[in-house]
């Protein structure tokens, strides 16, 4: 009776020992954001588009300077304007390009939201569950992978261009409700410079976008953008973005170059104008 | 020609404008360049209204006293902006006679940022505020981007 119990005992933690593991065979449950099914049940980032109500260019920020961002801010005289656009319209590229006021219009496949800004009518492109490539080409919206955690679409962006890069305020300055640009350092970024948006819904008009920034040339620890970004829906008629082509007529445009607002004499400007126009 | 400067407007309605008319220019300047704290009203007949990004332009010929006539240029919103606003390309065409306020140019030049604009027949196109999300507008909401 007991050899016979031995060899029942053996004969079962063989055959389980031959059973692979339950979580071995179960398929992985696909992550959220794979099927089109799955659009009902993400949050609603998709109706109508979202103007940014808050500063384009963020308060003092709590993040210390390397040594040689240090030197580089102690050189750094005010600018008079916006550093960015001039006659060309140049993006100021990720993050302010998206907190100009032109609105966002998100848009979802499996696998992928993209965001449509309306300011120079770029397309932000955010593969889901995916990875970055060895080595992204630098483009001014970054290479941009998300997950969802929750009810957060959490994105990761990395390749970034010459984009405008806000380092921090100058001292006793960007305590009001809007940073101007002469309050604020702008310089360059480092190579591996990194951009993690935590982006959710606070209420189902309001969406927040709480960004921090990683780039160990700047800054001695991660760069948490103030304000947190907040963004109203509209909806209706209101909620269809506008495309976006820059014009050359402008009378007026900031020369980064020499710090100085160009203007022209509106009669040469109409002038021109309708010279175009005739040909 | 009727350009009338008024510098009635008080202190803190100018630095009002003044912050809602940076997110509004920012796409290539400020409105630094525009004397916030002075309104004027300007009238003529529409020479061009250029409906364009990022900034629209509407271009006014002005009949002085004198006899002698001025080009205005008056800077609008963004086409986006203007059009959520109720703007049109269409709202204004040349001989069109429009009367305008504006905030002028600190260094005399002839041109503004445009405020208000009342057509002939009567229809006013209000200082595009884009389309105001809800709960933004009134005192103490944040100011609207234009």
């Amino acid at each position: 009776m007991k050899n016979r119990k031995i060899v029942l005992a053996i004969a079962l933690g063989s055959a389980m020992l031959a059973m692979p593991a339950a979580a071995e065979t179960a398929a992985p449950a696909a992550p959220t954001g794979s099927t089109w099914a799955e659009v009902t049940k993400l949050p609603d980032f998709f109706s109508g588009n979202w103007q940014s109500v808050t500063s384009f260019l963020d308060h003092p920020v709590d993040a210390p300077y390397t040594d040689e961002a240090q030197a580089y801010v102690s050189r750094f005289k005010p600018i008079k304007d916006i550093p960015f656009a001039g006659a060309t319209c140049k993006t100021p590229g990720m993050p302010i390009v998206q907190r100009l006021g032109s609105p966002l219009k998100f848009f979802y496949e499996p696998g992928m939201i993209a965001i449509y800004i309306e300011n120079t009518s770029m397309t932000r492109f955010i593969r889901l569950n995916s990875k970055h490539p060895d080595r992204p080409n630098p483009t001014y919206l970054g290479d941009s992978i998300g997950h969802f955690e929750g009810d957060t679409l959490v994105v990761d962006s990395v390749g970034f261009a010459d984009i405008l890069t806000q380092y921090g305020d100058l001292p006793g300055q960007g305590k009001g409700m809007f940073i101007l640009p002469p309050e604020s350092i702008f310089g360059p970024h480092g190579p591996n410079m990194r951009m993690v948006e935590r982006i959710r819904l606070v209420d189902a008009d309001t969406l927040e976008d709480q960004l921090t920034i990683y780039d160990d040339t700047i800054w001695k620890k991660p760069y948490v953008s103030s304000p947190v970004q907040i963004f109203k829906r509209n909806r209706g008629e209101e909620g269809i973005p506008h495309e976006w082509v820059c014009s050359t007529a402008n009378i007026l445009a900031f020369d980064p170059i020499q710090d100085k607002t160009i203007e022209e004499d509106p009669a040469v400007v109409l002038k021109r104008l309708k010279e175009n126009d005739n040909h | 020609m009727k350009v009338h400067i008024s510098t009635r407007i008080s202190g803190a309605l100018a630095a009002l404008l003044f912050v809602t008319a940076i997110p509004h220019a920012s796409a290539h300047h400020s409105a630094a360049v525009f004397d916030m704290t002075k309104q004027i009203t300007v009238s003529g007949t529409v020479e061009k209204w250029l409906w364009a990004n990022p900034h629209s332009w509407l271009y006014i010929r002005v009949a002085k006293p004198d006899g002698t006539q001025e080009i205005w240029g008056l800077e609008g919103g963004s086409t986006g902006m203007l059009a959520r606003g109720g703007w049109n390309a269409a709202d204004m065409k040349p001989g069109d006679k429009v009367t305008c306020s504006a905030n002028p140019d600190r260094h005399g030049n002839h041109i503004g940022l445009l405020g208000d604009v009342h057509l002939a027949n009567g229809r006013v196109l209000k200082a595009a505020a884009g389309a105001p999300p809800p709960g933004l507008l009134g005192p103490g909401g944040p100011p609207h981007p234009r």
